[in-house]
Formats: C-alpha cells, sequence, structure tokens
C-alpha cells in the first residue's frame, strides 16, 4: 500500500469521534466504532428549531448496525431528503451524519453519492477532511470511465467475501477481531482524488503514478480509472493483517507478502485477474512461502506470529544471521540476494564422535 | 492540438516506465503484436538493449479491457519455460514483456523485468 509516516492529528480525530447520544426518539440509534463521548451534538438534537437533525436521527435510527430492516422513513421524505435538510443546519457535523450514514442501506447512501451537487454542499458545510471521511462512509464506488464500462474496481464488500472465502483458514482470528475493507475505502473519480491525495502527500511528483493510498487516517482511497480488479483485494488484505509482522519485516517484504496472498485470489477468479503489482517482491515471497510452508506464513501475517515464522526458516539449517541478513536484504530490495539466503546450502555438520573403544580387562599373567 | 484519450493513456504509460523512476531507460519501438489482433485502439512497444527484455503495452476502450488478452498472450508465451512472461493491467492499459532465462544473465533479466512491470502497475 502507498503510505505515508503516520502523522497524528489528534485534533482532526477528536472532531470525527465526536457523535449524537441516541435521543428519545432514537433509542436504538447505532453508535460508530469511533464513537467517544456525547457532546453538544445532544444540546444540537434538543434545541428548538433544529428539526433537521432530529428528523435524521428519527428517520435511521431504528436500524441497528448489521440488520437488513430499512429505516422508517417520515411520510414522503426519503434519507436524501432528510440528509439534505441536515446538512442546511449551521451547526451540522461528520459526527451526527455518520451513524445515521452508516445505519443506512447502500441504495440510501448512494442516493446522496450519486448527487455530485449534494456532495458539494456537504464539502463546503463539513470542510476537506471530513468529507473525504464521509466518502468513505458512504461507500462511494466511481465505476469506470464510462456508463458503458463492463469492468471496474471491485467492490469492498466483495473484496472481503473473496478474502474471507479464499483465504478462510488463515483470516479467523482476523474476521473475529472485526477487520474488513468495507467502509474504509472509496473508489473516486479525479477531482476528489486530487483533493485526497494533495491533502496526504501534497505535489511529491508521484500522483499519475499512483493508483491507491492509504493515507494517515487508515482512510483508502482507489483512483477509478487506474489499477486492476484486485486492487480492492490487495488493500483488502492489508487490514485483515497483523501490525506486528509489517513491523519486523519492514515495508517491501511485507508488500510482497501481501501481494502473494491478493494473488492467490485473483489467480482463482474467473477470468482471473492479472496482476504485476510489485512483482520483484511478490517473486521473492512465493518463494519464502514455499521455504517456510504458506500455513505458518499466514499466521505470522494475520495472527502476528512472527517468531513461528523465524522457527520454520531456521529449522532448515538457518541461523539466525541468516535471519537477519533476509531481513536486510528484503529491506533494501536486493532480491536475488534474499532468494540466494534461502537456497544457500545447510552448513555441513562434523560427523559424529565415534564411542571409545572399550578393551577388555587384561588377564593376570599367571 | 488536442491528444485523444488513447494517446492520453500511452502518454501516462511513458510516465510509468521513465527512466527517472525504474532507472531503466528504454527504447521506444512499435508493439509486437497489432493492436488490432487483440481489438486494442493503440500500443506500443520498448526494449532494454542490456538485458534483451522487450515489452509491448496496448490500449483498450474499457477499464480492464486487456485482461483477456492479456491472460492469452501470457499463456501462449509461457509454453517456452525458458522465457520469463509478465502481464499486467493498469485501468484501460496492458503490459506484456518476456525476456529470456538461459543465459548467464538470465535471473538478473528477470528481476529487471518484475521492476519494470512493477513500475508499470502503479503504486498501490
Amino acid at each position: 500500500m502507498r503510505k505515508k509516516t503516520h502523522r497524528v492529528d489528534r485534533r482532526k480525530e477528536s472532531t470525527v469521534r465526536s457523535v449524537a447520544k441516541p435521543t428519545a426518539e432514537s433509542s436504538t440509534a447505532p453508535v460508530s466504532a469511533n464513537t467517544v463521548s456525547p457532546h453538544p451534538a445532544i444540546e444540537l438534537q434538543r434545541s428548538a428549531g433544529n428539526h433537521a437533525v432530529s428528523k435524521l436521527v428519527s428517520s435511521s435510527t431504528v436500524q441497528r448496525q448489521g440488520t437488513k430492516t430499512a429505516p422508517p422513513k417520515s411520510k414522503g421524505s426519503t434519507f436524501k431528503d432528510v440528509f439534505t435538510t441536515a446538512l442546511s443546519d449551521p451547526k451540522v457535523t461528520l459526527g451526527i451524519l455518520s451513524p445515521h450514514v452508516e445505519a443506512a442501506s447502500q441504495a440510501d447512501r448512494d442516493s446522496i453519492s450519486s448527487d455530485a451537487k449534494l456532495l458539494k454542499t456537504a464539502r463546503d458545510k463539513l470542510g476537506d477532511d471530513d468529507y473525504l471521511t464521509l466518502l468513505t462512509k458512504l461507500r462511494v464506488f466511481k465505476a469506470g470511465k464510462t456508463a458503458e464500462d463492463k469492468k471496474s474496481h471491485t467492490k469492498a464488500d466483495v473484496a472481503d467475501k473473496y478474502i474471507r472465502d479464499n483465504l478462510a483458514a488463515y483470516v479467523k482470528e482476523a474476521v473475529k477481531a472485526g477487520r474488513k475493507v468495507e467502509g474504509q475505502v472509496a473508489v473516486i473519480d479525479a477531482d476528489d482524488w486530487k483533493l485526497a491525495y494533495d491533502k496526504e502527500f501534497g505535489n511529491d511528483g508521484e500522483e499519475a503514478t499512483t493508483n491507491a493510498f492509504v493515507d494517515a487516517r487508515g482512510r483508502i482511497f482507489l483512483h477509478k480509472n487506474r489499477g486492476n480488479a484486485g486492487t480492492m483485494i490487495h488493500e483488502g488484505i492489508h487490514k485483515y493483517s497483523n501490525g506486528v509482522f509489517l513491523s519486523t519485516v519492514k515495508f517491501n517484504f511485507n508488500e510482497g507478502v501481501t501481494e502473494y496472498f491478493t494473488r492467490k485470489i485473483t489467480s482463482s477468479l474467473k477470468p482471473a485477474i492479472a496482476r504485476g503489482n510489485y512483482q520483484p517482491n511478490y517473486e521473492f515471497s512465493k518463494k519464502f512461502a514455499d521455504y517456510v510452508g504458506e500455513a505458518c506464513l499466514a499466521k505470522g501475517y494475520f495472527d502476528g506470529d512472527v517468531k513461528g515464522v523465524k522457527d520454520a526458516f531456521k529449522a532448515k539449517g538457518k541461523e539466525d544471521k541468516d535471519w537477519d541478513a533476509l531481513l536486510a536484504a528484503t529491506k533494501d530490495k536486493k532480491w536475488a540476494d534474499a532468494e540466494k539466503i534461502l537456497t544457500a546450502a545447510a552448513p555441513a555438520k562434523p560427523p559424529a564422535k565415534a564411542p571409545a573403544e572399550v578393551k577388555p580387562p587384561v588377564a593376570p599373567a599367571k | 492540438m488536442e491528444s485523444s484519450p488513447a494517446q492520453e493513456e500511452l502518454q501516462r504509460c511513458r510516465k510509468l516506465l521513465d527512466a527517472s523512476r525504474t532507472g531503466v531507460a528504454l527504447d521506444e519501438t512499435v508493439p509486437e503484436w497489432i493492436p488490432d489482433s487483440l481489438r486494442a485502439v493503440d500500443g506500443i512497444g520498448f526494449v532494454d538493449p542490456e538485458y534483451a527484455i522487450t515489452i509491448s503495452v496496448y490500449v483498450f476502450e474499457e477499464w480492464g479491457g486487456g485482461d483477456e488478452a492479456g491472460l492469452r498472450l501470457q499463456e501462449e508465451l509461457q509454453s517456452d519455460s525458458n522465457v520469463y512472461v509478465v502481464s499486467a493491467g493498469n485501468g484501460r492499459l496492458l503490459f506484456i514483456g518476456q525476456t529470456r532465462l538461459d543465459r548467464d544473465e538470465g535471473i538478473d533479466a528477470k528481476y529487471r523485468l518484475a521492476d519494470l512491470v512493477s513500475a508499470f502497475s502503479g503504486q498501490e
């Protein structure tokens, strides 16, 4: 994944986390994973005249997260109508909108994201950073170059299904921990891409050659016209991984293993998806997976059992210094050198000493 | 004069494979297969003379339009086990590259081609 070193902006994080506390009308409002504590939003909902936000709360709150029940609507009002009206409130924040967007059906979310004028209003009201988060919450998915394109990026929920089906034996713990890519990614057009990219990387000269990136807040953005149908799957695999593996093996090897598991999926699809991303990283990781065993590598990558990977590596006659040399070579993208460490013969063991000959006692002379 | 969408895509391809990114100065040439024969709208070829790597990049009408052609060509070329072949899609572009392994610099050529297809595929 294209990623920069995290820079944590606590001010921005606290804005995202502000969430409306459910009111009496909205006793079953779902709460987003980022909920912290109640907040001016409560007063916002109760104050007279703030009908727009109250209506948003009442129209969508009965639906708990994970249920498929459509939220009840006020007579004649669609979710889009209520959302639009909520945006007209000068005190509206992402924190207020978020749980209701999360609880909405995808069709309702799409009704928002397919309205360019409404999105512009949202951006003007929320500011750029919260607007970008809204795009991921809406699961924005801009498909292809024209409406006639038959192919597009893989959808996030489909990527989650592919990962959970094809790598079921490996991602049990990750799934239990709630890891997924849906709700954290948006496939966006050139304008939103420029906004997201410039915010994260500025004018670094690499925009035109980037298909997708994970920003410092963990939001994933894919350019709708670039990459291939495996891009979403690759980013999704990252979301299921355990951070201990990355912090041990570092970026280049981690990308190789991510791509290894990505291609396990993309090569099995009908038709298969041809990928060339991180090719040398992948070529080495394939050999490494053969060397330590795929299941062992998976346990390291998805569950953080890096010790198990190292033990499997050493079990074939390698030593700690070989492990260190391998990590150093992969860190510097010296793939041929890393491969040679795998294929180098184990040092010959000295032959076992023969047991000392036991001579029979000499009989005393008569 | 405004460039066509296909020309814009080929320009994107040139940026992806630019020597400043890859460290490899490629010579431009014609693609190995006629674009029409793959149902592509345009194409371009590249050669790395140092390692005898040949690359063809095609532009298709649609996003992902080269997927089937890429898989077909890869299957065809990989029938020779002494040839390292890679194909990859990036939007409307398809990359197909090959180099021979049965020579002293075969492994180095393989990793160089791997670097090139990786650069073409874009950062993710």
